[in-house]
């Protein structure tokens, strides 16, 4: 996961919170501290508390020979998520003498606390995983003084196992009083719900003390017995049911613990949490924009003279300084089109990734090259020679709104936002230099690998070329090398056991074979067939694993939260040294997709169609999307192919999340932090890896994420 | 070469003679100039062409944080002026209200001032509200409204360029959104703020301009 943002954010944080009496990450008193198991709890027992909303947070946490390392993510202000990579050391299975464990919880805050109720919530530990931790519970949180909070709960499963009782939903049907028995491990990864809230229940509870802003003391006592690890297995001795514990907050989001459990045990807690929502720098630290020129003094625009574009060394002059006014705000003119009283222009933007910054400095710098009969600008940005949008902008609007206090809102109101595969331009109208184009990149790469059993983090790390030429508008060769320097994702002596084709499962052959390799090797050609729609066709060595054509329309109206996609490949795997030879699997693969913002920073896709090993099926993602670009999401695929075949962990599925350069720099930049983890990787379910999906490269210039942006117009 | 502006300046300031604390050379360096390394020589050659040309400046400075720097104008736009730093930063003033920064961090993106404005032009004093736009971490803007009463402290004797100057003092007195802070406008006859201490915003405090008289 990227520690490097997270490491990188502290200091800033830190920073920040000094300059900002209103900065919330200095509002410790009343966050919930959290637990072992990285979620808002005392020790190992959760609270009904939730993290402030969109809150992230990595916890790793040691005792008794229990590792566990948990991603938690406030979903809404009342749903919760976390994903758990444990380590038992001492735990006997399948032959082994330790046990590497993946699991997903998920808890929702029911009842908010009030005068006198507490607040309420239930939740499902491990519902997906290999049920070593699957438990659910219902939780009350009440504070009883500002700084004494007193929980108390009824927990099912692992947190029914010490002093349980029968269970009294046995009330509703008497089959809830049994729990069915945990599975093997070729059943892992399936949702259980035969066993919620069956078998033995029993009550737990605890209190935390609030000792002064920075330091918690907690006492509590667990319904948690450890049967499998004390009594099968003997990881540690217990003798207690009552656990102990410090913790320290620090004010840059890193909380550290202390803790004396089940009457033996000394264990520790570290974990380090921020917010998507408040950035080290809010609104940036990037320079000043360019200022509004006034037009030649308080003459009325229509006496201005249109003359200055009959005379062609003016418009020549023109376009000079209107290129190297944007290039001054790295922006690139592609083409403009001059007509006496309008400005009708093409532009790269290469420096922003807040679409609206990119317009804004744009048309702010217009005002300082454009003549002053210049009134209507129309702004469309191209990105892999694509028209995305037309933005039409009235330039005494902008005079009017620059340093207005509602200057954001009527500024977007006010622009006229079009499809713009409408506004044509001839080769007379591109700008000197833009085509051809050709743009190289050298760099460092690291590539990680996680939760292979017997070496969980593994790594490569090499030298990375990145070659692209762009003949004409749409048309891209490219490709992208790799030398690899040192690592050793290929010492995994993993060999794949999969009864469905190897499409992804021969992953450390891959690794093995390779040395220096050509990552992808493509020509690509995009344009625009129609009003709203988009095209994409990709020849080449399409990704690592596989080689061949793909296809693609994508259907966005440009106000549309709604977009539609067909893709459709002719794929073939690529031979293990990611050379040029292929080897003879081959395959159609395809998928119609649907994509849909719901607001609120929700995203939803599904993709239904044919996968790489031949099975049909559906993927379905949910992401939150913050408005400054981070991401996280997570996403399941269930296919033809039943969970036996498709071997552990019985369908694909996992959490991506992506973190913009710029929430932690405070400057403008394209660059992010992104990772998709899977708890496993197998062949059913998978998706071709070709670059350059339409929707991807298109949305950011469309609405709704040009409105949800827009505040960056006027900085 | 990044400093010929304040090399220029420097003489300015010494006949100016503001705050004249004896930190000048170091009042050009840590002025409103984030990073050294990031100069954009353009910029610094288009800043000294301003000043070069005559084009008023102010000094500034970030009153919780002893920094300071000076500003000369780029743009006068009817009774909107915005002035530039070789640092990157601009501050744009209405009738010499402080209505919006950028490049500063935590920028005041916009402001309504309206009753104020018209206050310090005819004299008039008493109740006036204003409102701030700034941008929070997830780049939306959030609208900070204010209640505000302005009223005359009198007449004040400041000293610029240890010449004296006549002004009258006025004072707006806001809170708000969670916010309390107290501006200080020094008006000479014409009616031109002199020297001012406006509050930008919750990132930075109060800022404090003065006009460099030449």
């Amino acid at each position: 996961m990227k520690k490097t943002t997270l490491n990188l954010c502290a200091p800033l944080a830190g920073a920040l919170v000094a300059l900002s009496p209103a900065g919330a990450l200095a509002d410790n008193a009343g966050k919930p501290k959290l637990s072992f198991y990285g979620a808002p709890g005392l020790v190992e027992m959760p609270t009904a508390e939730s993290m402030p909303d969109g809150q992230l947070a990595v916890t790793l946490t040691h005792f008794g020979g229990t590792t566990r390392n948990t991603l938690s993510f406030q979903i809404t202000d009342r749903l919760s998520g976390s994903f758990r990579y444990a380590h038992l050391d001492g735990f006997r299975s399948f032959n082994e003498t330790e046990l590497y464990d993946r699991s997903f919880d998920i808890a929702y805050r029911l009842v908010d606390e009030g005068r006198i109720r507490p607040s309420i919530a239930v939740g499902l530990r491990d519902f997906a995983g290999t049920g070593v931790y699957g438990s659910e519970y219902v939780v009350a949180t009440k504070s009883v003084h500002p700084r004494l909070k007193v929980t108390g709960g009824i927990g099912w499963g692992r947190l029914g196992s010490y002093n349980g009782f029968t269970n009294p939903l046995g009330a509703i049907a008497e089959t809830l009083e049994t729990r069915p028995g945990n599975r093997g491990i070729e059943d892992t990864g399936q949702v259980s719900f035969e066993q919620y809230f069956r078998g033995d229940a029993a009550f737990f509870g605890g209190v935390e003390w609030q000792y002064s802003d920075r330091l918690s003391l907690f006492v509590e006592y667990s319904s948690d017995d450890y049967v499998r690890e004390t009594q099968v297995n003997s990881m540690f001795v217990k003798s207690s049911p009552l656990n102990f514990g410090l913790k320290y907050s620090f004010k840059n989001g890193l909380d550290l613990g202390g803790y004396y459990l089940y009457g033996e045990e000394i264990g520790a807690v570290i974990s380090y949490s921020l917010n998507p929502k408040q950035p080290p720098m809010p609104g940036g630290r990037e320079s000043a924009p360019p200022v509004i020129y006034p037009r030649n003094g308080s003459v009325a625009a229509a006496s201005w003279s249109q003359e200055w574009v009959t005379q062609p060394d003016q418009v020549a002059q023109t376009r000079k300084n209107v290129a190297a006014g944007l290039d001054q705000q790295g922006v690139e003119l592609e083409a403009l089109v001059l007509t006496g009283d309008s400005a009708t222009l093409r532009i790269r933007n290469q420096t922003y990734d807040a679409a609206p910054q990119a317009i804004g400095r744009t048309a702010r710098s217009l005002t300082q090259t454009l003549p002053a009969s210049v009134e209507t600008i129309t702004i469309i940005p191209v990105v892999e020679g694509m028209r995305i949008s037309a933005v039409t902008l009235k330039r005494s609007d902008l005079e009017e709104l620059e340093t207005q206090v509602d200057g954001s809102w009527q500024s977007y109101i006010r622009a006229d936002i079009a499809d713009a595969s409408a506004f044509k331009f001839k080769r007379s109208d591109l700008a000197a230099g833009a085509y051809p184009d050709f743009s190289y990149k050298f760099g460092a790469y690291l590539s990680p690998s996680f939760f292979d059993p017997d070496q969980p983090i593994r790594a490569d790390v090499g030298a990375e070329l990145n070659l692209s030429y762009t003949p004409a508008p749409g048309l891209v060769f490219s490709t992208k090398l790799r030398q690899k320097l040192a690592g050793n994702l290929g010492d995994s002596a993993r060999v794949s056991d999969s009864v469905l084709p190897h499409v992804r499962s021969d992953a450390a052959l891959y690794e093995q074979d390779s040395d220096f390799e050509i990552s992808n090797l493509t020509a690509e050609y995009f344009f625009r067939p129609t009003k709203d729609v988009f095209g994409r066709v990709t020849v080449g060595y399409l990704e690592r694993m596989f080689g061949g054509v793909s296809g693609e329309l994508l259907w966005k109206p440009v106000s549309s939260r709604l977009a539609l996609g067909a893709e459709l490949n002719y794929a073939r795997q690529r031979d293990f040294d990611i050379g040029f030879g292929f080897q003879d699997y081959d395959v159609v693969t395809g998928h119609a997709s649907a994509y849909y913002n719901f607001g609120n920073g929700f995203l939803g896709q599904v993709d239904a169609g044919r996968y790489l090993a031949g099975d049909y099926g559906a993927t379905f993602t949910l992401d939150r999307e913050f408005a400054n670009g981070w991401r996280i999401g997570a996403f399941f695929t269930l296919t033809d192919v039943s969970f036996e075949e498709f071997g552990e962990g019985s369908f694909d599925k996992g959490i991506r999340l992506y973190a913009p350069v710029s929430w932690v720099t405070g400057e403008p930049s394209q660059k992010g932090f992104g990772t998709t983890i899977r708890p496993l990787t197998r062949d059913g379910g998978a998706r071709l890896d070709v670059r350059n999906r339409l929707y991807e490269v298109t949305r950011g210039f469309q609405d709704p994420i040009l409105s949800d942006r827009w505040g960056k117009f006027w900085r | 070469m990044k400093h010929l502006l304040s090399a220029a300046l420097l003489g300015v300031m010494a006949l100016a003679g503001c705050d004249s604390d004896g930190s000048q050379r170091e009042m050009f360096e840590s002025i409103f100039k984030r990073d050294e390394a990031k100069v954009d020589p353009a910029l610094t050659a288009k800043v000294q062409r301003l000043g070069l040309a005559g084009q008023p400046i102010i000094v500034a400075s970030i009153e919780a944080e002893n920094r300071a720097g000076l500003l000369v104008r780029e743009v006068q736009r009817g009774r909107e002026s915005t002035y530039i730093s070789e640092g990157g930063v601009s501050i744009s003033f209405r009738s010499g209200v402080l209505v919006a920064t950028r490049g500063m961090g935590g920028d005041l993106m916009g402001a309504d001032v309206a009753t104020l404005e018209r206050y310090l032009r005819t004299g008039g004093a008493g109740a006036a509200s204003r409102s701030h736009a700034y941008l929070d971490g997830d780049e939306q803007i959030q609208k900070h409204q204010f209640s505000c009463q302005v009223a005359s402290r009198g007449s004040r004797q400041i000293a610029i360029d240890e010449k004296s100057y006549a002004t009258k003092l006025i004072e707006e007195k806001c809170s708000g959104s969670g916010f309390a802070f107290e501006n200080l406008y020094w008006l000479d006859r014409r009616g031109e703020i002199l020297q001012s201490r406006q509050w930008m915003g919750p990132a930075l405090g109060s800022l404090a301009f003065r006009k460099v008289l030449r």
